[in-house]
């Protein structure tokens, strides 16, 4: 029985069905099945799907934007009941920089990152530099991750990282960079730890760093 | 030594006949912020007075020496005009703001049919672009315009409420008040476009920024993009006025698509492609124009000196310019990351490695 309504949600979230994956969720629910099972069982190895889907050119954004909304619509449902864990698997503080308005690289991230257990603070897009760093001194994260498209706003994150530094925060979190115009190189030279080119670099780095489960 | 005006070296290189020299064709969009900064205006302030855009538009040609002038230099004329609300609140450096959108016009599928198109003359800020136009060509008559319009997805990205995620998401749900929406911005654009056209400009420019290689597949494209540019390059193109497309990102996987479909006069390259390549396979077909690093992390315009930007651009023009059908360009847009010397170090360059025999 379980096993049907997994392959099912699964299904409506590779495909991006929202109603039904929300219907599902709360069919789940209602039928006693464990949230963090549903969440396990059915909606991660769907995102993981859509995620291969997207690198072999058979999705491109469209597809795995709706598959994300579908996946937002179980997932919230479902994580209304799941055990409050206030840290997950780590914590990660997320948003695009200041300057930037850009936000549907940082999402994909998020979404991943939130499909494998962690929990993410979403800063949103065109943050202040001194948003990041009060939130990193009030929060504590063990990640902080950065985005930009742009160019011109590459700046806004070297500027972030310098604020890190200056209010003594730079030591107790990583901090990762990503974005159209990013590269290892502009990485290094901004004294952040890590670059990624896509959402799956992101969840490799951070598990490589707290351990795989 | 320059023989011609940059009107006939523009005119020439667009259509494949020998100009003095490879002309310098510059997009130029918050890059003016440099000189809006010496003026002491806002952003604010310049893109609603047309005395002070007038005064910082001129400077592309008569500061920096490009072979055009290129305006709006900003992307949300399109989309202000069709009733979304302006917030100028973007931080871009010097204590400056840009303008973004705050209050989309359109926020249910129902919303589109309540929408006209505008009437340029009286809408937004085209008015001011409308008049700046018409005072730059009495004042410099041999000095082509570029009248800009946004692509139709960039337009619906301004007025839809959710931005470019909804857009996307609602183009995989396959929601028909999406294509009723591009039509609505496809017909704000051909409506702009011939009013800058009757004020004075001499070539359509548009860029495609949304809808790029990573984004959306050569399908989506095909259904989404096309049709859309190719009826403002008809419209246009009765006027006998070329359309100038800039692809944001990697062009090939639609450069087929592009080159074929939408049919435009010249194509821009952005950074991401190979000048060579293009030239080789399109530059006897269309006219090509490109692609000094202007928008990724080594960005040679940004980052690098005079004399580095002097010697990529040596080595654009090399591959460019011999047939013609060249226009010397950045790789994207004039941002205000680029330093004003490096605007200059390309249009020496051009002087100094593009004279044709």
């Amino acid at each position: 029985m379980s096993e049907k309504l997994f392959k099912e949600i699964n299904d409506a979230v590779v495909v991006g069905d929202i109603d039904e994956a929300g219907r599902l969720a709360r069919q789940g629910l209602a039928d006693n099945i464990d949230p963090m099972t549903i969440t396990e069982k059915g909606l991660i190895p769907a995102m993981a799907i859509v995620s291969e889907k997207y690198d072999k050119k058979e999705y491109y954004l469209p597809q795995m934007l709706l598959s994300s909304e579908a996946f937002y619509e179980a997932f919230n449902i479902l994580k209304a009941k799941l055990k409050v864990e206030t840290t997950g698997r780590g914590k990660v503080l997320i948003g695009v920089v200041e300057g930037d308005v850009h936000d549907i690289g940082k999402n994909l991230v998020k979404i991943v990152l939130e499909a494998n257990g962690f929990v993410c603070v979403d800063m949103g897009r065109d943050v202040p530099i001194e948003d990041y760093l009060e939130k990193v001194a009030e929060v504590h994260p063990d990640f902080l991750m950065l985005s930009t498209l742009m160019t011109p706003t590459m700046l806004s994150m070297k500027r972030t990282l310098e604020g890190l530094v200056e209010e003594g925060l730079r030591d107790k979190v990583k901090v990762g960079v990503g974005g159209g115009p990013i590269s290892w190189d502009f990485c290094k030279k901004i004294g952040a730890d890590f670059y990624g080119d896509n959402e799956k670099d992101a969840l490799k780095w951070v598990e490589s760093i707290v351990g795989k489960k | 030594m320059s023989t011609m005006t940059p009107l006939e070296r523009t005119v020439a290189a667009l259509t494949f006949k020998k100009p003095d020299r490879v002309p310098v064709i510059l997009y130029f969009q918050s890059g003016v912020q440099h000189d809006v900064q010496e003026l002491d205006y806002t952003w604010e302030e310049v893109l609603n007075h047309p005395r002070k855009l007038f005064q910082v538009v001129e400077l592309q040609h008569t500061k920096y020496g490009a072979d055009n002038f290129f305006l709006p230099v900003d992307f949300r004329v399109e989309g202000e005009a069709l009733g979304s609300k302006l917030d100028y609140m973007l931080k871009c450096g010097g204590g400056m703001r840009m303008g973004v959108v705050s209050d989309w016009a359109v926020k249910t599928p129902s919303d589109v049919k309540k929408i006209c198109i505008p009437d340029p003359t009286k809408a937004g800020r085209m008015p001011v672009i409308l008049d700046v136009i018409r005072k730059l060509k009495k004042k410099y008559p041999d000095v082509p315009i570029a009248g800009f319009v946004n692509g139709p997805p960039d337009t619906v990205a301004d007025v839809l409420e959710g931005r470019y995620k909804r857009l996307y998401v609602e183009m995989a749900k396959k929601s028909s008040f999406i294509h009723d929406l591009l039509e609505l911005c496809t017909q704000t654009s051909i409506a702009f476009a011939k009013a800058m056209i009757e004020a004075g400009a001499g070539a359509i420019a548009t860029v495609e920024g949304g809808m790029v290689d990573e984004a959306v597949s050569p399908d989506q494209y095909a259904e989404f993009v096309v049709p859309y540019h190719r009826k403002i390059r008809d419209a246009i193109g009765a006027l006998g006025v070329p359309y100038i497309y800039h692809q944001c990102e990697n062009a090939t996987p639609f450069m087929d698509l592009i080159v074929d479909g939408i049919q435009p006069a010249l194509v821009a390259f952005h950074d991401s492609v190979d000048l060579k390549w293009a030239k080789e396979k399109y530059g006897k077909k269309i006219a090509i124009a490109g692609n000094v690093s202007v928008s990724k992390s080594d960005a040679v315009l940004m980052f690098g000196t005079p004399e580095e930007v002097m010697a990529a651009a040596k080595k654009c023009i090399e591959i460019g310019m011999p047939g013609s059908g060249y226009w010397l360009s950045a790789g994207c847009e004039i941002h205000h990351g680029v330093p004003p010397e490096n605007i200059k170090a390309l249009v020496k360059a051009a002087a100094l490695y593009g004279v044709y025999k």
